[in-house]
C-alpha cells in the first residue's frame, strides 16, 4: 500500500495530533515517532507540516505548551491538550464517525467498488 | 578530500540557526524548537553508526528546505512577520526620539546648572556645543563598535521596552527642568536661555540633514549593490 496524500494527511492532522495529546503531553519530534510507529509507517508528518499545526492549535486554545528542562539539559517545548482542544477532539470523532460509516455502507453496497 | 576542514558541529549547528533566523516568520522560541528537533532526530541517527558530520546532514535534509518551512510557518501565523518586518522600523523611530529626549535634557541640565554654578555664559555655550557634538558621537561609535564585535549589551539597550523607559523617563524629567526654567530662569538668564534654545534648533536642523545625507548615501550604495550588470 502506499503512503497517505498529503491532502489526507493534512484533512486528519488535527483530530489526530489531539488525540495523542489526549494520551498525556508531548513534544513535536514525539509526536511525528508516534504517528509513525501506529500508522506503520504509513504516514509520515513533516516537521514543515506538524509545527504550524501545533502551533495553529495552540492559537485557537485547543493545546497549550510550556517549555521543561528534559534530561539532556535542553529546554523543549511540551503540548497538552486543554479542555476545549478535548471538546473539539470529540467533535472530531464524531465527523470522522459519520464519514466511516457513509463510505462502509458505499462500499457494502457495492463491493465492486472495492 | 585530505585538505577538508575538520566538521564543526556547533558552527553547523549556528549556520543553521542563523539562515532559520534571517526568516521573518520564525520567532526565537520557533528556532529554538525546530533546534532541539534537528538535535532529537541526530541523537536517534547516531544511535544507527552515522559519523556526526552524517547525522547531521540527514537531521537537516530530514527538517526540509528553510523557505517552505518558513512559507508553512507564514500561514499559520502571518502576523509574525509583519511584527518581525515592523519591528526595525519602529526601534529607528524610538531611537530618534530617545536620542532627542536625551539630548534636550542634557540642555535643560545644563542650564539649570550654569546658575547654580554661575559659570560665564560663553564657557556654558562651548560647553554645550561640544556636549552636542561629544554625546551623540560617542553614542553612535559605541553602536557601531558593538555591532561590530556583536557585543550584547547594547543590543539590549536597542530593545523597544528600554527605549520606551528611556524615553518616558527623560520626557518625565524634562517636563520637571522645563517648568523649573520657565518659572525660575528665564528671568535670570534670558540671554543665555534664547541662546541656547536657538543652538538647539539649529542643531536639530543639522541632525535632520546629515540624517538625510547619511540615509541617501545608504541608499544609494545599496541600489550599487543590488545592481545587476549584463555585459553587452
Amino acid at each position: 500500500m502506499e503512503n497517505l496524500s498529503k491532502e489526507l494527511i493534512g484533512a486528519s492532522s488535527i483530530p489526530i495530533i489531539l488525540s495523542i495529546l489526549s494520551k498525556g503531553e508531548s513534544y513535536g519530534y514525539e509526536i511525528i515517532q508516534s504517528i509513525k510507529e501506529i500508522s506503520g509507517g504509513k504516514m509520515e508528518f513533516g516537521e514543515g507540516t506538524l509545527y504550524p499545526v501545533l502551533h495553529k492549535l495552540e492559537k485557537k486554545g485547543l493545546v497549550q505548551s510550556t517549555w521543561k528542562k528534559a534530561e539532556s539539559g535542553r529546554k523543549r517545548k511540551y503540548y497538552q491538550i486543554s479542555n476545549e482542544g478535548k471538546k473539539e477532539l470529540s467533535v472530531e470523532k464524531e465527523n470522522w464517525m459519520t464519514i466511516n460509516e457513509i463510505i462502509t455502507k458505499l462500499w457494502k453496497a457495492e463491493p465492486n467498488l472495492i | 578530500m585530505e585538505s577538508r576542514a575538520k566538521f564543526n558541529l556547533e558552527r553547523s549547528i549556528e549556520d543553521w540557526k542563523t539562515t532559520l533566523k534571517s526568516k521573518k516568520s520564525f520567532s526565537e522560541s520557533n528556532v529554538q524548537e525546530l533546534e532541539n528537533h534537528l538535535l532529537d532526530l541526530m541523537s536517534d541517527l547516531s544511535k544507527k553508526d552515522l559519523t556526526q558530520e552524517e547525522s547531521f546532514l540527514v537531521a537537516r535534509n530530514r527538517i526540509g528546505n528553510i523557505d517552505e518551512i518558513s512559507s508553512e510557518y507564514e500561514k499559520v501565523d502571518s502576523s509574525a512577520a509583519f511584527i518581525n518586518t515592523l519591528i526595525p522600523y519602529l526601534k529607528g523611530a524610538l531611537i530618534y526620539i530617545a536620542i532627542d529626549t536625551l539630548i534636550e535634557l542634557l540642555t535643560n541640565s545644563l542650564l539649570i546648572s550654569s546658575v547654580s554654578l554661575e559659570l560665564n555664559h560663553s564657557t556654558i555655550r562651548i560647553i554645550y556645543l561640544l556636549l552636542l557634538v561629544i554625546v551623540p558621537l560617542v553614542l553612535c561609535s559605541s553602536v557601531y563598535f558593538s555591532f561590530k564585535k556583536g557585543k550584547p549589551i547594547l543590543k539590549k539597550l536597542i530593545n523597544i521596552p528600554v527605549l520606551v523607559l528611556i524615553i518616558i523617563a527623560s520626557e518625565a524629567l524634562n517636563g520637571i527642568m522645563r517648568l523649573f526654567i520657565i518659572r525660575r530662569l528665564t528671568n535670570q538668564i534670558p540671554n543665555l536661555y534664547s541662546t541656547i534654545v536657538a543652538d538647539f534648533s539649529f542643531y536639530k536642523l543639522i541632525g535632520g540633514f546629515l540624517l538625510l545625507t547619511f540615509s541617501f548615501i545608504l541608499f544609494k550604495k545599496n541600489k550599487k549593490n543590488n545592481e545587476v550588470k549584463i555585459a553587452e
